[in-house]
């Protein structure tokens, strides 16, 4: 079996379905018929679809800056928590401490504290 | 090839879009058509994008400067709207009645089935193997020209070709098996 003689019988060219022509004319003229759309139309569906994004872009950089700034304000917020916490305890160890060398009991030093 | 309606409509240039659009259809359906049925190998289809092709060469009448830049216009046109239409299916998934399975038949030669089964083959090629099959078998194109159209260099064209013919005849083997 020769492929390249196979491949030409194959695939050589075929006639398309009748009519074909006719449809193809017939959609042509239909085509012609067509009143072309003026220019200012098309240019206006552009100019609205662009500033239909350019909205949305600006609200989402918007919301999303807002976003960032809500979730920085409850890290700051959370960290100050944290770190004045800490210092609570730091401060009561440093008076303990302090009371101790002192020689005062942690009675009195609760005492005061009250 | 003698091509009398686009002579005429060349040297009478009012006459062009009365008559040139029907003689270039009617010279080139086959052409254009057959491009997307060995491509697509569905024939609904073939013909929706051989119709598409034609219309878009109704649209661009006016730019065309003869008729062999019309004939290569209209086989380089059909050659990419059937590649977008083989791209578009495969987010569709689709079966064509031409892709119903064939009762198994071994080939050889004077085989009635073999040309059925190595359009199907053929259409089963990778985009790109299947074009150049396409060309350089129906459309009997030079490597230069199918290089053009398909805007590859000619070592890859020819790789590329001679691996979908072993891959032919290796599934063709293998149905006959």
């Amino acid at each position: 079996m020769n492929l390249d003689d196979e491949l030409r019988n194959a695939l050589r060219r075929e006639e398309p379905p009748a009519g074909f022509a006719e449809r193809v004319l017939a959609r042509a003229a239909a085509q012609a018929r067509e009143p072309a759309r003026p220019w200012w139309r098309l240019a206006g569906m552009r100019v609205a679809s662009v500033a239909a994004c350019a909205v949305l872009l600006v609200a989402a950089g918007v919301g999303y800056r807002q976003w960032q700034g809500e979730t920085a304000k409850h890290k700051a917020l959370l960290a100050l928590g944290i770190a004045g916490g800490e210092l609570h305890a730091a401060q009561i160890h440093v008076r303990h401490m302090l009371a101790e060398r002192a020689g005062a009991g942690t009675e009195n030093f609760e005492e005061e504290n009250r | 090839m003698a091509e009398p309606i686009l002579e005429i409509a060349a040297q009478d240039p009012p006459a062009k879009t009365a008559m040139q659009f029907g003689g270039l259809v009617r010279e080139y359906q086959s052409m254009v058509y057959s491009v997307a049925w060995h491509c697509l190998h569905d024939r609904a289809v073939a013909e929706e994008v051989a119709q598409d092709v034609f219309l878009e060469l109704h649209r661009r009448l006016g730019s065309l400067e003869s008729p062999a830049h019309a004939r290569n216009w209209l086989r380089r046109m059909a050659v990419h709207r059937s590649i977008d239409e083989i791209r578009r299916r495969r987010f569709r998934p689709w079966v064509a009645l031409e892709r119903a399975p064939e009762p198994a038949v071994p080939a050889g030669d004077g085989d009635p089935m073999l040309a059925g089964r190595l359009r199907r083959l053929v259409a089963a090629l990778p985009e790109g193997s299947r074009m150049l099959v396409i060309l350089r078998f129906q459309e009997e194109l030079e490597w230069s020209e199918i290089c053009e159209i398909l805007d590859l260099p000619l070592g890859t064209a020819k790789s590329r070709l001679h691996r979908a013919l072993e891959t032919l005849r290796e599934k063709l083997g293998g149905e006959a098996k």
